[in-house]
């Protein structure tokens, strides 16, 4: 699942995994939960791409 | 008030991050917080926590009654149990296991902890 824009960027100061922004650490506990990851591209905008495995997993 | 260094044992992040946020309000230190029986066991043993806050339904094959009974057997820790159904929980469960509503109040919390850490060290003969 891919969520970007094409605006200012994300500040290059912040880590979105360590961040007092609520919405983000629910986001970072959901995908967790899920046993997905999430990464972020800060090149043209802002771009984060969540991965999930589909099915169970051990 | 006694505090705690707590273990606790939730699979819902966000449910576990807004009990994390309460126990410590109250002044108890959360350890660790992990998803899974298993997670809890390797937890117990590792960081020696004085007492185990665990939800009944984990991820894994195991749940929370059998990872608790694990945990006070080995290593007597003290376990509290947190239960969306307290009238289900007594029925099946003995009267031993130490329990409290899911989500908990903070004096109901607090009250059934003193009960599991027991007389502190300054009052035992």
């Amino acid at each position: 699942m891919v969520v970007r824009d094409t605006g200012v960027g994300f500040p290059e100061a912040v880590d979105f995994r360590h961040t007092a922004s609520l919405g983000l650490q629910l986001v970072c506990m959901l995908t967790e939960q899920l046993h997905g990851t999430i990464t972020l591209d800060r090149r043209r905008g802002t771009t984060f791409t969540l991965t999930f495995p589909i099915g169970p997993t051990s | 008030m006694r505090t705690a260094r707590i273990l606790l044992v939730e699979d819902e992040r966000i449910i576990a991050a807004g009990m994390r946020q309460r126990l410590t309000q109250m002044g108890h230190t959360v350890l660790a917080t992990v998803a899974s029986g298993a997670d809890a066991i390797a937890q117990a043993q590792a960081l020696s926590p004085t007492l185990v806050l665990m939800d009944i339904q984990l991820e894994g094959a195991m749940d929370g009654v059998e990872a608790g009974e694990y945990i006070h057997a080995h290593w007597g820790i003290p376990v509290v149990y947190m239960t969306a159904y307290p009238d289900a929980w007594r029925e099946q469960h003995d009267a031993s296991l130490l329990y409290v509503r899911k989500p908990f109040d903070g004096d109901t919390l607090q009250a059934v902890l003193e009960t599991a850490l027991g007389k502190p060290e300054s009052e035992r003969g």
